[in-house]
C-alpha cells in the first residue's frame, strides 16, 4: 500500500493501517525535525508532539489539500514554535557550530565512518575539485547565491555538482573507490 | 523500489543535507521526501555521513585544506579562438574624430530615418545620477600631465561603487558631447557643461578645477543641483608632497558622498575601496590606460593596442587593461583579467565575467551577467550590446534587435549596433530591413571595409551571389589585407562551384605571415577540397598546416588539423589512422583550450566513434554531458554523440532516437544533427522523412566548420537517394547530377560518388525507355 492507501484506510478505522502510517510519517519526521533541532531529545519530542496532533485531527478534518501537506505543515509549525520559544526565552538555538563543540555530538561519531569518510573526501577532492571548494565556502557561512557568484555557477549547476560529487562519495563509502 | 520520479528533488539531495536550501526549497525537499520512498532512502542511507559533513571539525579541516589546496594550484587557460559567429570589431584604423559640424550634417541626414536622440524612459538611470566633468587644469591649460583627465576619471571609477548614487560614464559623457557636437574635455562653459548634464538626465553635476599640481595639487569642486542650478557644496584639497592622484581622488570621493549623502535619504555605508584598489598604483598606468579606452571608442584598435601595452609596462597587473587587450588582441590575455578581477569595479567585473562565460560557451551564465549589468547600470550601451550578441548566437533575433535598438538609443553613432541589427534582420529574413540598417553602418564609416564586408555576407545568405561578391570585392578596395572578406568570398565561390577562384582567396589568408590569419587559411584550403571530395589533397595541406604550427610555436597548438584529418581518414575507412589523429588533437585541446569545455568534445567524440573507438567516444561523451549541465544548456550535443555512437554500432533506431532528441533539446539549429538523422532515415527506409531533414540543409548555406564541408556536398547525394526511393526520379537526377558536379574532381574510391554514378546512369537509362 502507498501512503495515500495507507492514510484512507487509517482514517476509514484500519487499525493495522494507522499503526503502519504513523511508524511512516514517525521516521520520516524525525529525519526532518533533526535536521533543524540538533538537540536530539528536543527534535524527538516535537516530533512526537505533532504526531499527537495528527493523531487527534487526522479523522476529523476534510483535506483541501493533501494530507501529506497537511501533516508536514503539523510538523513544521512545532519546529517553528520550539525556535520561537527558544528565542523569547533567550536560550541559544543550538546551531551546527555549537554542535560541533558538544561533546554528546561528538561521541554519537562513528569512527570508522569518520575515517572511510576523510579517505573518500581526499579521493573526491582528486575527481570533483568543486565540490571542496562550495562546501568550504558553505562552511564559512557564505549564501549559496554568494557560492554561485564566487565560483561563477548557476544554482542548478551548483546543485548537479554536488549531486554528481554525492553519489561518488555514497560509491566511495561502500566500495573505497571514487568513479 | 522505484526510482524517483522527479529529478529536480533527487539532484538538490544533497543541497538539502548540508543545510544549502531555502526555507521554500526544504520544504519541497521534505513533502517530496514524504511520497518518494526513493528519495527518502537515499536520505536515510546517507544520513550519518551527512551529518558528519555538517557538524565533525575534523571532515570540515579536510574540506577547507582540500579547498585551499585546490585553489592555489588552479589556473585558467585562455586560448584564441572564436567567440562570437559575428564579427563586431572595424579593421580598419584610417577613422577620424567626428567635427562639430560633420555632426550635425549627421543628425539633419540621419532624421528621415527616425533615429531617436534622446534615451528611452526605461534607459535611464535612477534618480541619483551624478555627471562628473572633467576638470579644468588652471595651472597648466594644455593639460600635459592629463590631469584634469585622470582625477575625475578616478572619482567616477569610485563613485559608481556606491549602490546609492548611479554615475554617468565616462563613455556616456563622451557619446553625450559628440551628440551634442561638443568636446568633453574641453566644454568652453559652465552652460555646456549643463547641456551635458541635463541630456544624460543628471541630478547632479560635479565640475572642478586644479588650481596648482606643484609643488603640491590643489583642486577646488562644486557640487551642483543641475534641475536649478544651485551649488550644493564646494570642497577644496591641498594635497601634502606624499599624496598621489589616487589618495587626492579617494580624499576627493569621500568628501563627495558626505555631501551627496546630505542630499538622499539613503544611508552612506559603503565600501571603503580605494581607488588605486580598483585601477592602478601608477599614474603613468592610469594614463596610458584612458589613452587606451580613447582609442578603442574611436575604433583605433593599433594605437589602443599600443597605449594599453605601455600601461603594462608601468602596472602588470592592470585587470581592464587585460580585459581589452583580450578583446581586440588575444584573448588568452583573459586569464590575466581574471586573476587580477579584484583590481576591479564592480562593473568591470561583471564585463570580465560576462567575457569570461562566453568564452567557455556558458551562454546562461552571460546572459545572466550582462543582464545584471543592465539592471544596476540602465546606460551601458556597450552591456545591450554584448546582450544582443549573446541573444543573436541563440538565434533570438527579435530580443536581440530589442537591445540593440536600445543601444542605438544611447548611442545614435554606434556602428557596430547597426552592425548587428543588419545580421538580426538578414537572420529573420527581411533583407530590405537589413540592408538599411547596413546602409547606416556605412554611413558612419564609409571609408571601413567591414560595413560592405557584412552587406557581402548578409547577401550572401539570401542567396545573392553576384551583389555579395561585389559588396566583398569593395571591401578589398577599401582595404586589400582585410582577410574575413577574401574568405567569405572564397565560401561564395565554393558554394557557386567555381572552386579555382575559392582557393585563390584562401591562398591569400594562407599567405599571410601573422600566424593566427595564416592558420586559418590552410584550414580554409582544406576545407575547399574537402567540399569537393579531393581527401589527399586536403591530407596533404593538412599535414603541411600541422609542421608549420609546431614549427612556429615550439609544439602543436592548432588542433584542427588533425580534427579534419581525422575526419577524413573515418571517411575513407582507415580507422587506426583516424583513431591516431583525433588522440592527437584531444591531447592538443586539453592543453589549450580548456577554457572551453564543450566546443572540442562535441567535434570529437563523435569522430572517436566513427574511426570505431566507441569507448574514447562515451567517456568524452560523458564529459561533454557534465560541462552541459554545469554551463546550465541543454543536452543536444550529448545526444548527438549518442547517436553517432549508435550509429556506429549499427543500433539505427537508437541512433534515430538519439538523433530526434539532440534536433529537439537545443537552442538552435542544429546542422549536424538534422544531417545525421536524415542519413539514418535513409537507411532505415524512411525516404520521405529524409527528404523533410535535408531540405533544411541545402538552404542553411552558413559558415559552418570545416568537418562539415563534406556534408555540405554529401547532403545532395542523400537527397537524391531519397528521392529515389520515394519514387521522385526527376528530383532525384537534378540532386545526384548537382552533387557529381561538387565532386567532378573528387578522390576515386568514395563510395558515394562511384554510387551516385551508376544510380545517376539508371534514373537515365529509366527515362529514356
Amino acid at each position: 500500500m502507498d501512503i495515500i492507501e495507507l492514510y484512507t484506510a487509517a482514517a476509514a478505522g484500519d487499525q493495522t493501517a494507522e499503526n503502519r502510517l504513523f511508524h511512516y510519517l514517525s521516521e520520516r519526521f524525525e529525519q526532518f525535525s533533526h535536521h533543524r533541532i540538533w538537540d536530539t531529545e528536543d527534535a524527538k519530542d516535537v516530533t512526537q508532539e505533532a504526531l499527537a496532533a495528527i493523531a487527534r485531527e487526522y479523522k476529523t478534518i476534510g483535506f483541501e489539500t493533501s494530507f501529506l501537506a497537511w501533516a508536514y505543515k503539523v510538523l513544521d509549525n512545532r519546529i517553528l514554535s520550539y525556535i520561537k520559544r527558544k528565542q523569547q526565552r533567550g536560550d541559544r538555538i543550538i546551531t551546527v557550530e555549537d554542535v560541533g563543540l558538544m561533546d554528546n555530538v561528538s561521541s554519537d561519531i562513528n569512527p570508522q565512518l569518520q575515517t572511510r569518510l576523510l579517505d573518500c573526501l581526499k579521493k573526491l577532492g582528486a575527481a570533483n575539485r568543486r565540490h571542496a571548494r562550495i562546501l568550504s565556502l558553505h562552511y564559512q557561512g557564505f549564501s549559496t547565491d554568494e557560492i554561485c557568484g564566487r565560483l561563477r555557477m548557476t544554482k542548478n549547476g551548483l546543485y548537479i555538482n554536488l549531486s554528481r560529487a554525492r553519489s561518488m562519495l555514497e560509491v566511495c563509502l561502500e566500495t573505497g573507490e571514487v568513479k | 523500489m522505484a526510482a524517483c520520479n522527479d529529478k529536480r528533488f533527487e539532484t538538490m539531495l544533497y543541497a538539502y543535507e548540508l543545510g544549502m536550501l531555502s526555507d521554500e526549497d526544504r520544504e519541497a525537499v521534505e513533502i517530496h521526501q514524504l511520497a518518494c520512498e526513493y528519495c527518502f532512502e537515499r536520505a536515510k542511507q546517507f544520513r550519518e555521513a551527512a551529518r558528519l559533513m555538517q557538524v565533525d571539525p575534523a571532515v570540515r579541516q579536510a574540506i577547507r585544506q582540500i579547498a585551499e589546496g585546490d585553489t592555489a594550484a588552479e589556473k585558467t587557460d585562455a586560448t584564441d579562438g572564436q567567440v562570437s559567429a559575428v564579427k563586431s570589431k572595424a579593421w580598419s584604423l584610417g577613422g577620424r574624430t567626428i567635427l562639430a559640424a560633420a555632426v550635425l550634417l549627421l543628425l539633419l541626414l540621419f532624421r528621415p530615418w527616425n533615429i531617436e536622440i534622446s534615451p528611452r524612459k526605461e534607459a535611464v538611470a535612477a534618480e541619483n545620477l551624478l555627471a562628473i566633468m572633467y576638470f579644468d587644469n588652471l595651472s597648466d591649460p594644455a593639460d600635459s600631465r592629463r590631469i584634469g583627465v585622470i582625477i575625475p576619471s578616478l572619482l567616477i571609477t569610485d563613485l559608481s561603487e556606491s549602490p546609492f548614487i548611479q554615475v554617468v560614464s565616462s563613455e556616456r559623457l563622451y557619446d553625450i558631447s559628440k551628440l551634442l557636437g561638443q568636446d568633453e574635455r574641453n566644454l568652453d562653459d559652465e552652460n555646456s557643461a549643463f547641456k551635458v548634464a541635463r541630456k544624460a538626465n543628471a541630478r547632479w553635476m560635479l565640475t572642478g578645477n586644479i588650481l596648482q599640481t606643484a609643488p603640491v595639487d590643489i583642486v577646488t569642486t562644486r557640487l551642483i543641483d543641475v534641475a536649478s542650478g544651485n551649488i550644493l557644496n564646494t570642497q577644496k584639497i591641498t594635497g601634502d608632497s606624499g599624496m598621489t592622484v589616487f589618495t587626492l581622488a579617494d580624499s576627493l570621493s569621500a568628501r563627495i558622498r558626505h555631501d551627496l549623502a546630505a542630499q538622499t535619504t539613503t544611508a552612506t555605508r559603503e565600501s571603503n575601496r580605494l581607488v588605486a584598489d580598483m585601477t592602478t598604483h601608477s599614474q603613468k598606468a592610469f594614463q596610458y590606460y584612458l589613452e587606451g579606452t580613447d582609442y578603442y571608442r574611436r575604433v583605433y584598435y593599433a594605437e589602443a593596442i599600443r597605449s594599453f601595452e605601455k600601461a603594462l609596462e608601468y602596472d602588470s597587473s592592470f585587470a581592464m587593461v587585460y580585459y581589452y587587450l583580450a578583446v581586440i588582441k588575444d584573448y588568452a590575455l583573459l586569464a590575466k583579467a581574471v586573476e587580477y578581477s579584484e583590481k576591479a569595479t564592480r562593473k568591470e567585473r561583471c564585463y570580465i565575467e560576462g567575457l569570461q562565460a562566453r568564452r567557455k560557451s556558458n551562454i546562461p551564465l552571460a546572459i545572466s551577467i550582462y543582464q545584471r549589468l543592465i539592471d544596476d547600470y540602465p546606460l551601458e550601451k556597450q552591456a545591450y550590446y554584448a546582450m544582443a550578441v549573446m541573444q543573436f548566437g541563440l538565434e533570438k533575433y527579435e530580443d536581440a534587435i530589442g537591445r540593440l535598438n536600445i543601444a542605438i538609443t544611447l548611442d545614435p553613432f554606434f556602428g557596430n549596433a547597426y552592425n548587428m541589427l543588419s545580421y538580426s534582420y538578414g537572420r529573420m529574413g527581411n533583407l530590405a530591413k537589413a540592408l538599411e540598417m547596413n546602409d547606416r553602418f556605412i554611413f558612419l564609416s564609409p571609408n571601413e571595409p567591414n560595413p560592405y564586408d557584412s552587406r557581402g555576407e548578409i547577401l550572401a545568405e539570401s542567396k545573392q551571389y553576384d551583389q555579395a561578391i561585389a559588396s566583398f570585392k569593395k571591401a578589398l578596395e577599401k582595404k586589400s589585407d582585410f582577410y574575413a572578406a577574401w574568405k567569405h568570398l572564397g565560401l561564395v565561390y565554393t558554394y557557386g562551384g567555381d572552386f579555382v577562384r575559392a582557393e585563390s582567396c584562401f591562398q591569400v589568408i594562407a599567405s599571410v605571415q601573422d600566424i593566427y590569419v595564416w592558420t586559418d587559411g590552410k584550414a580554409l584550403l582544406a576545407r575547399n577540397l574537402m567540399y569537393q571530395g579531393k581527401y589527399q589533397e586536403a591530407l596533404t595541406v593538412l599535414a603541411d598546416g600541422a609542421r608549420e604550427d609546431k614549427k612556429a610555436h615550439g609544439e602543436a597548438e592548432y588542433a584542427t588539423y588533425r580534427q579534419y584529418a581525422a575526419y577524413i581518414y573515418a571517411q575513407r575507412g582507415d580507422s587506426n589512422l583516424a583513431r591516431e589523429e583525433i588522440v592527437a588533437a584531444e591531447g592538443i585541446a586539453r592543453r589549450f583550450h580548456s577554457d572551453d569545455e564543450i566546443l572540442w568534445r562535441r567535434y570529437y567524440a563523435p569522430i572517436m566513434a566513427e574511426a570505431g573507438d566507441f569507448a574514447s567516444a562515451r567517456r568524452i561523451s560523458e564529459e561533454l554531458k557534465i560541462a552541459l549541465e554545469e554551463a546550465g544548456r541543454q543536452q543536444g550535443d550529448y545526444w548527438y554523440c549518442l547517436g553517432i555512437i549508435a550509429m556506429g554500432e549499427g543500433m539505427l533506431n537508437d541512433a534515430e532516437a538519439y538523433l530526434r532528441k539532440a534536433t529537439v533539446e537545443t537552442d538552435t539549429f542544429d546542422y549536424s544533427a538534422h544531417y545525421m538523422l536524415g542519413r539514418i532515415l535513409v537507411e532505415l527506409n524512411r525516404p520521405g522523412d529524409a527528404i523533410g531533414q535535408f531540405d533544411n540543409m541545402v538552404t542553411d548555406q552558413k559558415d559552418h566548420p570545416g568537418n562539415w564541408a563534406s556534408w555540405e556536398a554529401e547532403v545532395y547525394y542523400y537527397l537524391g537517394l531519397a528521392c529515389q526511393k520515394s519514387g521522385r526520379p526527376r528530383e532525384a537526377l537534378d540532386y545526384l547530377t548537382k552533387y557529381l558536379e561538387i565532386r567532378r574532381n573528387a578522390d576515386s574510391q568514395i563510395k558515394s560518388v562511384i554510387d551516385a554514378r551508376e544510380r545517376r546512369a539508371a534514373l537515365i537509362a529509366g527515362m529514356s525507355s
